[in-house]
């Protein structure tokens, strides 16, 4: 089973075939490094015994005889026998007595090994034909070429041998870690797809291609394992949110029932159990808009809509809640929205975002505090309030479903609005955003239009913000302050 | 007496609205299809008709209003929806209807919306007070947009002049918070706050100015109603 893993693991074939081709690289080049010393060891001393076998030619078979004996005398270790014969065979004089047999070609070199005291010597030799029909046979001793050749092919096959074994015992050990790398992120994966989300793939750390593929993997794993928190979230909440009131509800009407109650108390009860009911109705119809924004297809409502104009609308509705709670709301357009500041919206859902975020400040703005609403370059919508402000690390979380802020347990609410706000925000292509501000909350809707991600696509034929095309920056702010 | 036809093909539902308007002193009758709601709209005059937008058996609320209008049937049309992206409401509206109400809905504004709808005005009739109302002593210059109340003249923002002239011109009905929003403010979407009492207390306050009794009633549950003094 292992060895069938490893025998199609790729690093293990990738391994193998870069043996393979290396080998077959190094016998080339071996064998060019050895035909080519070879030749020159040998090419050399070849011509200089062709060149010494004819220059008898021009010598009398006496002198020949004499030059032929002192060389012998001079050579008594035989490196370069030669020998003397006669027409017939017969030897006349030189080192070697007799002739190779069977006859070698004439001029052509030819080796033979001889045996003297046990041990091979291995001769190259030339034979020619003097003009007075003698022979001469001129040798020199190869045994150092020979050798070296034995030697540089037994390397030659040594090296073969060792690069195969490197090359599988390499490959095995490179496809066996590179498994059981593999096998871990597998585990890891089988695991979270049984459904332990926390887990997470195994990074080695070196930074290397399955490390940059496991941290991407590992980052979208936090992503879902985020979402998937959210909607657990969600869940929990809608269950909880719903069963609260539920249980309220029974109670009140089992009470109701239990009672002889008088047709004014039965008035008071059926008053609460209607409101309960409505109030959990108002939950899912959030519930549901919230998730209708989610999925884009509003901005088929989209229409160019005076944004100076809605946020004055909206301000002025807020106007008389926040004077009876003697906050001051005050809202300035801005250099921004002095003249008409036209964007592709949907005003009613521009007006009930903003309608929240002041709804909020309104609501948590101590009596005698002021909120103030303008609009700056980009557009921003900033909404700054006196409240006690959304703690740096509550932020992040407000924005999801039925959150309620450590601040907003006393305060009516279902933990719907911001969230509702943000989903209004994305489809506009805005952000909704808490910036830092002293001593109070500030609030605001900046546009995250980029050039590289464009919320609304060309093909849909619009463009959120049409002010882009006229001026570059402007942005729309709500700030409670 | 107000004859309304109810379109829808949830029985259930239809038995409940029936019997809320039936509490208005409304009488109704029911079509399950758009075929029969077709059938009884031509032979029968009704004064409110509201239409499911979503029907079973070929024609949907769109079309069965499509159809009427295109044999000059003018009877107001109150969509009913569980579609409740603005868009499908502007579709609704578009589409020559005169009200949109998203399910689930709240059957006193429902009621109230088929008040409106029922009583609304003949062209030709509001164009005779385009100048000035007048009721009980309460009497307002629309040119000038000035009020009066037993001859002191009462000082209002512009808002709430609008809201004055929308109270006036559909004195004696019903008005939930939502339709008030809608028409006054021009916005729509279902704000689910208190703000709007605010205005309303504040223009009653200004129009009431200590007399005993008030002009604009609260009525518990839904909305408010104005009243002559």
């Amino acid at each position: 089973m292992r060895l069938r893993d490893l025998r199609s693991a790729s690093s293990f074939r990738l391994a193998l075939s870069f043996a393979a081709l290396f080998g077959s690289a190094s016998l080339l080049f071996v064998g060019a490094i050895y035909f080519l010393t070879t030749g020159f060891l040998s090419g050399n001393p070849d011509e200089r015994m062709r060149a010494q076998a004819v220059s008898f030619d021009s010598r009398s078979p006496d002198n020949a005889e004499a030059m032929i004996d002192q060389h012998g005398t001079l050579d008594p270790a035989n490196r370069r026998p030669f020998g003397l014969f006669g027409p017939d065979g017969h030897w006349i004089a030189g080192n070697l007595k007799k002739l190779p047999d069977p006859l070698p070609t004439p001029e052509k070199f030819f080796e033979t090994s001889v045996r003297s005291e046990g041990q091979m010597t291995i001769y190259r030799s030339i034979l020619h034909q003097l003009p007075n029909g003698n022979r001469i046979v001129v040798s020199r001793n190869i045994e150092e070429l020979a050798q070296f050749r034995l030697q540089l092919l037994d390397m030659t096959i040594l090296g073969l041998v060792l690069m195969a074994l490197l090359g599988v015992v390499g490959g095995t050990i490179i496809g066996l870690a590179s498994l059981r790398r593999l096998d871990s992120v597998t585990l890891a994966i089988a695991s979270i797809t049984r459904g332990d989300l926390s887990r997470r793939l195994p990074a080695r750390g070196n930074n290397d291609d399955i490390d940059r593929l496991v941290r991407v993997v590992n980052s979208m794993l936090d992503q879902i394992e985020r979402l998937m928190g959210e909607v657990k979230g969600v869940c929990d909440s809608v269950a909880h949110d719903l069963r609260t009131p539920l249980t309220r509800l029974l109670a009140g009407l089992e009470r109701a029932r239990r009672r002889n109650l008088s047709r004014d108390e039965r008035e008071v009860e059926l008053a609460r159990a209607i409101d309960e009911v409505q109030q959990m109705l108002r939950t899912f119809a959030a519930l549901l808009r919230i998730s209708e924004m989610e999925d884009g297809a509003r901005r088929a409502s989209f229409r160019e809509v005076d944004l100076g104009q809605l946020v004055a609308d909206v301000v002025e509705y807020y106007e008389p809640a926040a004077e009876a709670k003697a906050i001051r709301l005050s809202y300035a357009p801005g250099p921004a929205a002095q003249a008409p500041l036209m964007i592709l919206a949907d005003a009613d859902l521009m007006f009930e975002a903003l309608g929240n975020l002041l709804d909020n400040a309104t609501k948590f703005t101590p009596p005698g505090g002021r909120i103030a609403v303008e609009i700056a370059e980009g557009p921003v919508i900033r909404v700054t309030d006196s409240g006690p402000g959304i703690p740096a690390e509550e932020r992040e979380q407000v924005a999801i479903r039925f959150h309620r802020g450590s601040q907003s347990r006393d305060t009516p609410g279902n933990g719907l609005g911001l969230p509702l706000v943000s989903a209004i925000a994305r489809l506009h292509g805005l952000e909704l955003r808490f910036e830092d501000h002293r001593g109070g909350c500030r609030v605001a809707l900046a546009t995250t239009v980029s050039p590289l991600s464009p919320p609304i696509s060309a093909a849909g034929g619009l463009k959120i913000f049409n002010l882009l095309r006229r001026s570059p920056a402007k942005a729309l702010v709500v700030a409670s302050n | 007496m107000p004859d309304v036809l109810i379109v829808e093909d949830d029985k259930a539902t239809a038995r409940e609205i029936a019997a809320a308007l039936a509490d208005q002193g409304v009488d109704s009758h029911h079509a399950e299809t758009g075929v029969a709601a077709i059938e009884m709209a031509r032979s029968t005059h009704y004064d409110v008709i509201i239409l499911d937008r979503m029907l079973p058996g070929g024609l949907n609320g769109l079309e069965v209003l499509a159809a009427l209008r295109g044999t000059s049937i003018t009877t107001p049309v109150l969509f009913l929806s569980a579609l409740s992206a603005v868009s499908d409401r502007v579709r609704g509206l578009r589409a020559g209807g005169d009200d949109y109400l998203t399910k689930p809905f709240d059957y006193l504004e429902l009621t109230a919306r088929v008040d409106a709808l029922a009583r609304r005005p003949v062209p030709a009739q509001a164009a005779a007070s385009d100048v000035e109302r007048r009721l009980g002593d309460l009497h307002i210059d629309l040119l000038n947009r000035r009020v009066w109340r037993a001859g002191a003249e009462i000082a209002l923002l512009p808002r709430e002049f609008a809201l004055l002239d929308y109270f006036m011109r559909h004195a004696g009905q019903v008005l939930t918070r939502a339709m008030i929003f809608e028409q006054v403010w021009g916005y729509h979407y279902d704000a689910h706050t208190n703000v709007i009492d605010v205005h309303i207390t504040k223009l009653r306050r200004k129009l009431d100015h200590g007399r005993p009794g008030t002009m604009i009633e609260t009525v518990r549950g839904s909305g408010y109603r104005f009243v002559a003094p």
